[in-house]
């Protein structure tokens, strides 16, 4: 399936950043090299897809995406190349929004792009035993002996060390939806 | 076929592009991807313009112009397609110019500033690879490939020779060498061509093979630069590989007159600078020159020049490689030149010095057949006057080549002893067959060619036992390789670094004193310093003991002209001596040195004495029209590994018995086959070098 049928085709469950992402990784113009536009070109979408992923796009990612692949669809050598940018500026008429979303670090409606997901503890599973507390490598979590233990979102970095020091099961990832929380430490109830 | 760029009329010749028309009529249009001598593939799109009628730039290397199109180059169009094209280009390029040996001579760098562009806005990248230095010719520098494609062109369309290619590393796609292999292990042909058409540092020329004192085209073709008398080594082998004997000789003939001679003697400075030998061992230069010679079939007389008389006279004294080189010039330039040589017959040290094993007479004689088909007048066993009673007798000019033919002594006790010879004596009297006896022990005092002559020939005469000592260890004799090797094989017995103290015996030498060196080298003062073993001395029985440290000239005193450093003629760079109209050349000026650089003063010299005559001073002779070589080399496979072809030497007990020659000439087969090695590193000059914009 060519990029751009594959941009046509995404499902509900599919996250657009992630699509192209992956796509370009192994494209045919990142194994060619022949020609500037399909070659370079590939590579910087690749690079702002990644970092869009990553939560760390810059502003004016898209414009200059959508600049570039303006010019990599009438210059790129062949097919290829055409089919990619064709398949970026198809991404962005149908999933503007969504792009736009990981473009200002806001979220990913599928819940795909990990560094866009939360972890969580569900106050009524937490016992408050602070096991989490000692494995976080960044003190990002917050309470004490018997209080539900609550993950400071600014300072997590999605490590995943608190939800394997869960005895519980209390800790969750979480993508687009995320689970209703409290904000500070309050008593157990278990 | 016109058309119209920025509204200027521009004609273009059939199958031109538009790039092709443009530049040719001095419209400068950006451009990276496309080289003069390889297709174009539009791949950069730097060179993108704008068409009437066509709704999106295209590029002007692959465009084909039709009657009456209008192009425009600065549109803002194109303008946007070449500058972001640079800018991603620069993106993952690296950004350290001034580190790169490319620095100042780079295309992508006269590009970019050109077109004043910078990758600013965009993700920055670096694709590193790790410098592959491994090869002596060709340096790797892969992070700084922009894959423009043009080496890979160059090496497999262009050259035939299929090394290079895209490949795909864990970095990404550069130009490389598939499978991991070497340069050599892959076949390369180290033509040089990728060198020369990456407009980048990504490959370059090995820093220790480019010499700073030396031109860019000198350090290409080393081996052309090198040769005293600028033979065109490359052109010559080329021919002698395709069977072109003729065309081979006639090469050689441009630039010098003794291809056999030079052949079985030259000690080939050429085949030092060899790139070949960075690979393994240099070309057989010398030997292919030496069958060049032998397959001679002379065509290339029809063409020499010959200029119409000039009424004017040239006296050359000494008819030795020097005078006879510029006695051959001097008469194809038109002027009426006469030998005279004190010896029997012409060749000095060649046929003199030179002994006939390794010099046969019969080559001699047939090379120097062209000396009277010159129309040269030859004087035989005649002593020339003084030059200045040349110069009231007639001659309008009057060369100085007479040699070193004075063998010395050092004094040392005992070297007045009977039996005790010096080098050009005892060679001369055996070249002209009334050889000087030699006894059962025989030891030559020296450690150059010429005691190896002086040695070999004893042998030859039947001695049993010979012995060569001198004061320089095996490494700095000035004695070749192949003759110290030689020697040991017919039995010469080498004290290398060893001093001779005294001669002894009553009236007859009855032997040498030596003594082991611990070091030998020259001061700041250049004055030799000896530092001897204690206690190592011995006596080396020998009844004939033959001097062979230098050799001076002989009966310049009374020349009435300027003498330097003892007997030897003062010249300067054109050769002029003190007497105006007397100039001199060879050995006389310089003091013992090799054929080729006897032949090629004997050039400067027939070109000065030309000017001096009224003549324009050139010399140079166009024996055989210009070809244009095939630069469709082809793949060989492992020929980075060929190996150097030896001639098989006569027998080493049988041959130290006779005079007859000790190395044969090399069969056709051999010479193709070890031209066949040679690199063409000339192929390389054959390409175009694109200009920077600002050469426009």
């Amino acid at each position: 399936m060519s990029m751009l049928e594959r941009v046509k085709n995404l499902t509900e469950k599919e996250c657009i950043v992630d699509v192209l992402r992956k796509e370009l990784a192994d494209n045919k113009c990142k194994n060619c090299g022949k020609c500037t536009f399909g070659y370079e070109g590939a590579t910087q979408l690749e690079m702002v897809f990644n970092d869009m992923s990553e939560k760390k796009a810059r502003p004016g990612d898209l414009d200059l995406l959508t600049d570039l692949c303006s010019v990599m669809k009438e210059q790129s050598m062949c097919e290829d190349g055409e089919d990619i940018a064709l398949a970026f500026l198809e991404a962005m008429e149908r999933y503007r929004k969504d792009l736009e979303d990981h473009a200002s670090k806001k979220s990913c409606r599928a819940g795909v792009c990990k560094r866009f997901m939360t972890y969580h503890i569900i106050a009524g599973d937490c016992i408050g035993c602070g096991d989490c507390i000692d494995a976080c490598p960044e003190d990002a979590i917050l309470g004490r002996k018997k209080f539900v233990h609550v993950i400071n979102q600014a300072e997590c970095t999605q490590c995943g060390a608190c939800k394997e020091a869960c005895d519980e099961d209390a800790i969750v990832l979480a993508g687009a939806k995320k689970p209703r929380c409290p904000q500070r430490p309050i008593p157990c109830r278990r | 076929m016109k058309f119209y760029i920025n509204d200027r009329e521009v004609e273009a010749r059939e199958g031109q592009s538009i790039l092709d028309a443009a530049l040719e009529a001095g419209i400068f249009i950006p451009h990276l991807c496309s080289h003069p001598d390889l297709e174009a593939k539009g791949g950069c799109r730097l060179c993108v313009v704008e068409i009437q009628g066509m709704d999106k730039p295209m590029p002007a290397c692959t465009t084909m112009p039709t009657e009456g199109m209008r192009v425009s180059v600065n549109g803002p169009k194109a303008d946007k397609v070449r500058r972001m094209s640079m800018e991603l280009i620069l993106a993952t390029h690296p950004a350290d110019c001034t580190g790169c040996p490319k620095y100042g001579k780079c295309e992508l760098q006269s590009m970019y500033q050109y077109m004043g562009v910078s990758p600013e806005r965009w993700r920055k990248k670096s694709r590193s690879v790790a410098n592959d230095d491994s090869n002596p010719l060709i340096q790797h520098l892969f992070t700084r490939c922009i894959r423009c494609g043009r080496c890979i062109r160059a090496c497999q369309d262009l050259r035939g020779v299929k090394v290079l290619d895209y490949i795909k590393t864990d970095v990404g796609i550069r130009a490389g060498i598939l499978d991991g292999k070497s340069l050599k292990e892959a076949g390369c042909r180290f033509c040089g061509a990728c060198i020369e058409v990456c407009p980048t540092g990504s490959i370059v020329d090995q820093v220790k093979i480019m010499k700073e004192d030396r031109k860019e085209a000198d350090n290409i073709v080393p081996c052309r630069a090198t040769c005293p008398a600028q033979i065109d080594i490359p052109r010559f082998i080329r021919y002698i590989k395709n069977g072109e004997y003729e065309k081979a000789s006639a090469v050689i003939h441009e630039r010098m007159p003794f291809p056999e001679i030079l052949g079985s003697v030259c000690t080939h400075p050429c085949e030092t600078e060899c790139k070949h030998k960075e690979l393994g061992s240099s070309i057989s230069i010398c030997k292919l020159k030496r069958a060049a010679g032998v397959n001679d079939t002379c065509e290339w007389k029809q063409r020499v020049r010959k200029d119409p008389p000039t009424g004017k006279k040239a006296a050359i004294i000494g008819g030795g490689p020097a005078g006879l080189t510029a006695a051959y010039y001097l008469a194809h330039k038109g002027h009426q030149v006469t030998v005279f040589e004190k010896l029997p017959k012409i060749g000095g040290q060649c046929r003199y010095g030179i002994p006939v094993y390794r010099m046969p007479d019969d080559v001699l004689d047939k090379e120097f057949e062209i000396i009277e088909e010159a129309g040269i007048e030859v004087k035989t066993n005649t002593a020339a006057p003084a030059p200045a009673e040349l110069l009231q007798s007639g001659y309008d000019t009057v060369l100085v080549s007479v040699g070193t033919h004075l063998g010395t002594k050092l004094p040392i006790p005992g070297n007045d002893l009977k039996n005790v010879y010096v080098n050009a004596e005892f060679l001369r009297a055996a070249g002209m067959g009334n050889p000087m006896p030699v006894n059962e022990n025989v030891m030559v005092l020296g450690g150059g060619s010429v005691a190896y002559d002086c040695a070999r020939t004893a042998l030859r005469r039947g001695a049993k036992n010979v012995h060569i000592a001198c004061l320089e260890n095996e490494q700095q004799m000035t004695a070749s390789k192949d003759e110290i090797e030689e020697g040991a094989e017919e039995g010469i017995i080498l004290h290398a670094a060893h001093s001779f103290l005294r001669i002894t015996g009553e009236e007859q030498a009855e032997g040498v004193e030596l003594q082991k060196v611990e070091r030998f080298y020259f001061d700041e003062n250049r004055r030799a310093v000896i530092d001897l073993v204690p206690g190592s001395n011995e006596i080396i029985p020998a009844q004939t003991v033959i001097f062979a440290v230098g050799q001076k000239p002989e009966d310049t005193a009374d020349m009435g002209l300027e003498l330097t450093h003892g007997p030897y003629v003062q010249a300067d760079a054109t050769l002029h001596t003190s007497m105006d109209g007397v100039f001199a050349a060879g050995d006389v000026v310089t003091g013992t040195k090799t054929v080729i650089e006897a032949v090629a003063a004997g050039r400067l010299a027939a070109e000065q004495m030309d000017l001096y005559l009224g003549g324009d001073g050139d010399i140079s002779e166009v024996l055989l029209d210009p070809e244009t070589a095939d630069p469709y080399i082809g793949h060989i496979d492992g020929f980075g590994d060929l190996p150097r072809v030896e001639p098989v030497l006569a027998d080493a007990c049988e041959r130290a018995k006779n005079f007859d020659p000790v190395e044969p000439a090399f069969s056709c087969e051999q010479a193709g086959c070890e031209a066949a090695r040679c690199l063409q590193c000339d192929l390389r000059l054959q390409l175009t070098r694109p200009k920077l914009w600002n050469e426009y």
